[in-house]
C-alpha cells in the first residue's frame, strides 16, 4: 500500500542557531465554574509555567502521563487556546512574532507555518466531506489554489503519503484508522508549513499501522524539512523519533535534554520512575529487578501540592520540596531538569535491550 | 455486563462502516463495486440507506407524504365544499359505498350510495334515518360539482368522486349537525391541521436556531439569559398559557388573522425545545477535532460555522423539526377542541371535533369522533418519521 | 511458575456474528489450554478477536454473537469437568461460574461498576451471591480484601462510589471484587490499557502478587506485547480469529516462528535498540473480516508467500518441539497433491 520508498533517510538539516520555537513561562488556566450563574470558583492550571525551545529540523518529543498538560501545551502552540499568560516566541527569517499576542486575524500567516496532527483519526475528518475538501480546504482559505490545480497539489500529497488519487473523491467514513491518519498528515503539509505539533499522531493506531505511520513521518520530516513537536505518552516511540526529548508533570517541564542523555542518564526522579515502568518486549529483562513504584496518584491540576509537585510521589523528597518550588534549570550540555537535589540523587535510566 | 464490551461495540462499528451501508448484495458482501459506492457516499446517501432500513419510518414516510398530498388538493379530492348544508340531512349516519352493482345482466362495477329514509321520532322530536334500498344514487370519479380553483390557479369543477346527480345525499362518513358531510369536512380539515404544524414550526424554527445559536456562539451573558427565558417558559403550565393568549385574539378578527394568531402563540412556546438542541449541538461542536481543524486551516468563524458546523447538526434539526409538527398539530387541536384555537367557519380536524364535545352528539352521532382517526394517524406517522430521520441523522456512528 | 495440570481447555472455538450483511466470524477455531496457575497471553490487534474469545469462555458475547461450535473445559476444584460451551448462557449453572470460578476484569472499569452503589456494597454484594455468609462477615472480607489491592483507609472507600475514585483506584476496586471469590481462573481483558504507564507497573505487579497468593490461572489479553513480555507465562498470537502461533513467552520471544508474530516484534520501537532506524512494517492492513483472504488469512501481508500453497488452503495447527504450536505452511502441512497438479 505504502508509496513510500524503503530507503535509509538522509541527514536531517540541522541548524544550531536560534530556535524556531521558543515558549516562554506559558500558562493556561482554565476557569472551573460552578452554579446557575457560572460563577468561577477555581482554575485547572493545564500548563503552569512551561519554557521549552524547538530548534530547526529536530524533532522535539513531549512526554508525559494523561492529564500533565502536553496536548493542551500544544494546542496553545496552535492558539487553539488563548494562554493565560506567557510567550509563544516564532522565529522566521530574523524576524520572532509572540503567538500569543496576535489575534484571529493576525495568526492567519502562522498558521500557514505551524500546522498539527491529531491524535484521533476519526473525529479530526469531518465526515462530510471528501478527502480532497478536507485536505484542500485550507489552499482554498489561504487563497493558494483552486480548481484544478487544488486538485492536483492534493492528489500529488496524497500520493506522497501513501495515498492513491482514488482517495480524492472518497469520504473518510469508509478508510481504515491508518489510511485516515495519512489524511491527517497530508491535511497537516498541504500549507508547507515549517513546524508540525504531533499530537499523540499514532496511539489510536495499531501496532502494525504505527510502524507503518511512524515511518512516513520520519521520510517526511527528511522532505520537506520540517520540525516536528511530538506529543505522545508512549515513552518508546518519543525515543525512537525524537532528537531531544522534554517530560511534563502537572503543566511543568520537569526535564529536557537530548533523548539519548534524557533516556541514559535522567536526572529528575519523575523521569526515572517514568522510564522504569516502560515495559520491556524482553522476557529476558523481567528479573531486572528495582523497578520504581510510585504511590498514590497524579496532583490536581486545580489544587497542586506546595513546592515541587511532585514531591508527594518522589522517594527522594526532603523538607525543601515541600516548602520551595524547584525552576527549570540548565545542567550544562543542554540538560534542563527542575529539581532541587538533580547534583546529589543517583538515578538510573532506562534498561536497555542489547539484540 | 452490557457496557464493559466496548471492544467488541468498537469491533461491530468497525464491520458496520461498510457492512451496515452497504445494500445487500447477494453473492458477494463487500464486492469491490459496492465498496466503491460506499466510499463515494455522502452524508445524504448514508443517511437514505441507513433510513431505509427503519420500516416503521418508511411506512411513516408514505402515510406523511400521502396526507400532506390530500392537504394540497383538498378540493379535488372533497366531494362537497366545506360549507355545504342540506337540513334535511342533520346527523344523517355513515352510508355503505357498494361497489357492484347486481343486475339481471350479471354483477358490474358501478359503485352506488343507497338513499335515506326519514322519519321523525315524535317523542325525542329528532329524524330517524333508515336506509332506503329502493333508492340508489349512483357515485362516479371525476364528476363534475361545485367549481374551484386547484391549489388556488386552475379553475376546475372536477371532483375524484361524487354523486352523479348533484343534489343526491351522499354521507360515507355520516353528517354532522347543520347535514354537512363529514368525509368532506375531514379533508378540508387536513389542511388547516397540517399546514398549522409546518408553519408553526418554521416559525419556531427561526426563534429556536436564532435564539439557541446566539446562545451557544456567544456564551457567557447571553447564553445565561436566554437559558434562563427558556427554562421559565417552559415552567408555564401551557394550557393556561395558550388560554391566555388566546383570549387576547380578538373575536372579530378575520379567519386567516386568527390561523396566524394561533400559530404564533403555538410557536412561541414551541421554539425554547429546538432553541436547546441547537444551544447543545453547537456548544459540543465547537469543541470537535475537525471544527478546530478548520479554524487551524485558517477559517473564519462565519465559514467554519456555515461550512463545517452547519452542515454537521443540519440532519439532527430536521429530525428534531419532524418531530415537533406533531406536536403543533396535538396543540392545536387541544386548543380548537377547547373552542379557544381556530374557529368556525374554518375546518381543522381540532374544530370538528370540537363539535363533538357533548355528550348527546356522541351517542346520537358517534361518526363525529372520526377527525380523531386522520389525527391519530397523522401524529403516529410523523413521530415514525422523526424517529427513522433522527437514528439516521448521524450515519457515521462511532 | 508452578505450573500444574490443565485448568481451561479450549478446542475449536467459533464464534460467529450474524448480520443482515453477512457472517463475520470473530473467532474461527481457537485452540488453547490454560494451565493452573500459570499467565496466559492472548496478544493481537485490535479486530483480531482476542476479546471475543474472552466473552465467549463466560458466554457473554453480545448479540448477534453466537457460540457456533467448540468446547469449553473447565477443570472444577473437585476434579470434574464442565463444558461451558454447551451450557446456557441465561442459567444458573453458568452464573455460578461467572465470578465464583471464572471473574472477568475490563479496560474501562468505570463501564463495568454501578455508578449508584457503592464500592464496598457492590463487592460484599458479589461475595454474598455465591457464599452463604451474612453482611458482617461480607463486609469484613471485602473490607480485607480492600487493603489487600491497596485502597487506603478501606473503611472510608467502603462507601465511595466509583466516580469518587481515580482510574488506578477504581482499577484496583475491579480486582477486588474479581477475585473476592478467589476464583480459580481470572480474566483480564486489556486491564492496563486505559492507565498510564506509571499506574500499568502497578497494576500488573499488583495482579502478579495475588496470582502467586491464591494460585489463580490469569488470562490477559492485550496488544501490548511489552506487556506480555513483562507477565506472560504462555502466549498465543491471534489474527482474524485464529491463533497462528502459540507458545512460552521466551522461545516466542526469542524465536518467533510465525511471519506475523516475526513482524509484530520488529514493528515496535524499543528504547535503546531503534533509534535512528526504520521500523519494520507489515505492509497492508488488517482486511475487512466481510473480506476474509483465502488459505491463510495473513497471507497478502505475509513476507513468506508462496503462491499456490498459501492461498489455496488453511494451514493446519502444527506442533513444534517444546509444545509449541504454529499455523504455517513455512512449517510443514501443505497439501503436497496440490503442488504437484500446480
Amino acid at each position: 500500500m505504502s508509496g513510500m520508498k524503503e530507503t535509509a533517510i538522509s541527514e536531517k538539516p540541522m541548524d544550531t542557531g536560534q530556535p524556531l520555537l521558543e515558549i516562554k513561562n506559558l500558562k493556561m488556566h482554565f476557569p472551573i465554574q460552578k452554579g446557575v450563574f457560572r460563577r468561577i470558583t477555581d482554575y485547572v492550571r493545564a500548563v503552569d509555567g512551561a519554557s521549552l525551545a524547538v530548534k530547526r529540523g529536530e524533532t522535539f518529543g513531549l512526554v508525559g502521563e494523561s492529564g500533565c498538560g502536553k496536548t493542551t501545551l500544544g494546542r496553545c502552540i496552535m492558539r487553539v487556546y488563548r494562554p493565560t499568560a506567557g510567550q509563544i516566541l516564532y522565529h522566521e527569517d530574523g524576524r520572532t512574532v509572540d503567538l500569543c499576542a496576535l489575534n484571529n486575524e493576525e495568526l492567519k500567516p502562522y498558521r500557514r507555518k505551524i500546522r498539527m496532527i491529531f491524535q484521533d483519526p476519526h473525529g479530526s475528518l469531518n465526515p462530510r466531506m471528501t478527502v480532497l475538501d478536507i485536505v484542500g480546504d485550507a489552499l482554498r482559505v489561504h487563497g493558494i489554489a483552486s480548481g484544478t490545480e487544488l486538485e492536483d497539489r492534493v492528489s500529488d500529497l496524497l500520493r506522497r503519503v501513501g495515498l492513491r488519487s482514488e482517495y480524492l473523491r472518497r469520504y473518510p467514513h469508509a478508510l481504515s484508522g491508518g489510511e485516515r491518519q495519512r489524511i491527517g498528515i497530508a491535511r497537516a503539509l498541504v500549507l508547507e508549513p515549517a513546524l508540525v505539533v504531533c499530537d499523540e499522531p499514532v496511539s489510536a493506531l495499531d501496532v502494525s499501522v504505527q510502524a507503518q505511520t511512524l515511518n512516513l513521518l520520519q521520510d517526511l520530516q527528511a522532505e520537506f524539512g520540517l520540525t516536528y513537536l511530538f506529543v505522545a505518552h508512549d515513552l518508546s516511540v518519543v525515543e525512537h523519533l525524537s532528537d531531544r526529548t522534554a517530560v511534563m508533570y502537572v503543566g511543568k517541564l520537569v526535564e529536557f535534554a537530548d533523548t539519548k542523555a534524557l533516556y541514559v542518564n535522567p536526572r529528575h526522579p519523575y523521569t526515572e520512575a517514568l522510564l522504569s515502568a516502560v515495559p520491556i518486549a524482553d522476557p529476558r529483562m523481567r528479573e531486572r529487578g528495582g523497578r520504581i513504584r510510585l504511590e498514590g496518584d497524579v496532583a490536581d491540576p486545580a489544587h497542586p501540592p506546595t513546592g515541587c509537585y511532585f514531591h508527594p510521589r518522589c522517594r527522594y523528597a526532603r523538607q525543601r520540596c515541600l516548602e520551595e518550588e524547584p525552576i527549570l534549570r540548565d545542567l550544562g550540555g543542554d540538560h534542563g531538569v527542575a529539581c532541587h537535589f538533580s547534583e546529589e540523587i543517583e538515578l538510573r535510566g532506562a534498561v536497555m535491550v542489547n539484540g | 455486563m452490557r457496557t464493559p464490551l466496548n471492544h467488541l461495540v468498537n469491533q461491530k462499528t468497525r464491520v458496520s462502516k461498510t457492512a451496515d451501508l452497504t445494500p445487500p448484495k447477494p453473492g458477494t458482501p463487500g464486492a469491490p463495486v459496492s465498496e466503491q459506492r460506499v466510499e463515494m457516499a455522502g452524508q445524504w446517501q448514508l443517511m437514505w440507506w441507513k433510513f431505509r432500513k427503519h420500516k416503521l419510518a418508511m411506512i411513516g414516510s408514505a402515510v406523511t407524504l400521502l396526507i400532506y398530498l390530500v392537504a394540497l388538493f383538498v378540493e379535488f379530492l372533497a366531494p362537497f365544499p366545506r360549507g355545504v348544508y342540506e337540513a334535511r340531512y342533520t346527523y344523517a349516519p355513515p352510508q355503505a359505498l357498494h361497489l357492484f352493482e347486481r343486475t339481471e345482466q350479471g354483477v358490474r362495477f358501478r359503485p352506488f350510495v343507497y338513499g335515506y329514509k326519514v322519519t321523525i321520532d315524535e317523542v325525542a322530536i329528532r329524524r330517524v334515518f333508515e336506509i332506503d334500498t329502493s333508492q340508489k344514487h349512483y357515485v362516479g370519479l371525476l364528476v363534475r360539482g361545485a367549481p374551484y380553483k386547484l391549489i388556488g390557479l386552475f379553475p376546475s369543477d372536477r371532483h375524484l368522486f361524487g354523486p352523479l346527480e348533484q343534489e343526491a345525499p351522499m354521507y360515507l362518513l355520516g353528517a354532522d349537525r347543520l347535514g354537512r358531510d363529514m368525509l368532506s369536512r375531514i379533508i378540508y380539515g387536513t389542511r388547516i391541521s397540517m399546514s398549522i404544524g409546518l408553519v408553526g414550526v418554521v416559525l419556531s424554527l427561526f426563534l429556536g436556531i436564532l435564539l439557541g445559536g446566539l446562545s451557544g456562539y456567544y456564551g457567557g451573558a447571553v447564553d445565561l439569559l436566554i437559558q434562563r427565558v427558556i427554562e421559565f417558559l417552559r415552567g408555564i403550565p401551557t394550557i393556561p398559557l395558550w388560554m391566555g393568549l388566546a383570549a387576547a385574539i380578538p373575536l372579530d378578527w378575520p379567519p386567516l388573522r386568527v390561523y396566524f394568531g394561533i400559530t404564533l402563540i403555538l410557536s412561541l412556546i414551541g421554539w425554547t425545545g429546538l432553541a436547546r438542541e441547537v444551544r447543545s449541538r453547537f456548544l459540543s461542536m465547537r469543541t470537535e477535532d475537525f471544527v478546530i481543524a478548520a479554524r487551524l486551516d485558517g477559517s473564519s468563524e462565519v465559514r467554519t460555522i456555515m461550512r463545517y458546523m452547519v452542515p454537521s447538526f443540519l440532519s439532527h434539526i430536521i429530525a428534531a423539526i419532524t418531530l415537533a409538527i406533531p406536536q403543533m398539530i396535538l396543540s392545536e387541536t387541544s386548543l380548537s377542541f377547547l373552542g379557544i384555537g381556530l374557529r368556525p367557519p374554518v375546518v381543522s380536524w381540532g374544530v370538528l371535533l370540537n363539535e363533538a364535545q357533548n355528550i348527546r352528539s356522541v351517542a346520537t352521532a358517534p361518526w363525529l369522533l372520526l377527525p380523531g382517526v386522520p389525527i391519530i394517524a397523522a401524529v403516529l406517522s410523523l413521530n415514525f418519521l422523526g424517529d427513522g430521520l433522527r437514528d439516521a441523522a448521524d450515519p457515521y456512528g462511532r | 511458575m508452578n505450573t500444574q495440570g490443565p485448568l481451561l481447555e479450549v478446542q475449536d472455538l467459533q464464534t460467529h456474528f450474524s448480520t443482515d450483511e453477512g457472517v463475520v466470524k470473530a473467532v474461527d477455531g481457537v485452540d488453547f489450554t490454560i494451565r493452573q496457575g500459570e499467565t496466559f497471553c492472548l496478544v493481537g490487534e485490535s479486530g483480531c478477536g482476542k476479546s471475543v474469545t474472552a466473552f465467549s469462555i463466560l458466554q457473554i458475547v453480545q448479540d448477534p454473537g453466537r457460540i457456533v461450535r467448540g468446547s469449553i473445559h473447565l477443570r472444577q476444584d473437585d476434579g470434574q469437568t464442565l463444558d461451558l460451551a454447551a451450557m446456557d448462557p441465561k442459567g444458573r449453572a453458568l452464573r455460578r461460574i461467572r465470578g465464583r470460578d471464572i471473574a472477568m476484569i475490563f479496560q474501562e472499569p468505570m463501564t463495568s461498576l454501578s455508578p449508584v452503589h457503592t464500592v464496598g456494597d457492590q463487592i460484599s454484594e458479589t461475595l454474598r451471591l455465591h457464599a452463604p455468609i451474612d453482611k458482617l462477615q461480607a463486609r469484613e472480607q471485602t473490607m480485607a480484601i480492600l487493603t489487600r489491592v491497596g485502597i487506603p483507609r478501606p473503611e472510608r472507600h467502603f462507601h465511595a462510589y466509583p466516580f469518587q475514585l481515580s482510574g488506578g483506584m477504581r482499577q484496583r476496586v475491579m480486582i477486588a471484587m474479581a477475585l473476592i471469590c478467589r476464583p480459580s481462573l481470572l480474566i483480564a481483558d486489556e486491564p492496563t490499557t486505559a492507565l498510564d504507564v506509571t499506574m500499568q507497573a502497578v497494576i500488573l505487579d499488583l495482579i502478579k502478587e495475588l496470582q502467586g497468593e491464591m494460585g489463580m490461572s490469569v488470562m490477559l489479553i492485550t496488544h501490548n506485547l511489552g506487556v506480555v513480555a513483562e507477565v506472560a507465562d504462555t502466549v498465543a498470537v491471534m489474527y482474524l480469529g485464529r491463533i497462528v502461533e502459540s507458545a512460552d513467552v521466551y522461545s516466542l520471544f526469542r524465536e518467533p516462528k510465525h511471519p506475523y508474530t516475526t513482524a509484530l516484534l520488529r514493528s515496535i520501537p524499543v528504547i535503546g535498540l531503534t533509534k535512528q532506524e526504520r521500523l519494520a512494517t507489515i505492509r497492508g492492513m488488517v482486511p475487512h473480516p466481510f473480506n476474509r483472504p483465502h488459505g491463510c488469512t495473513f497471507h497478502p501481508r505475509c513476507d513468506h508467500f508462496m503462491p499456490g500453497v498459501c492461498n489455496r488452503s488453511l494451514p493446519p495447527i502444527t506442533h513444534l518441539e517444546g509444545g509449541r504450536t504454529v499455523r504455517c505452511f513455512l512449517y510443514g502441512g501443505a497439501d503436497t497433491r496440490e503442488r504437484e497438479e500446480r
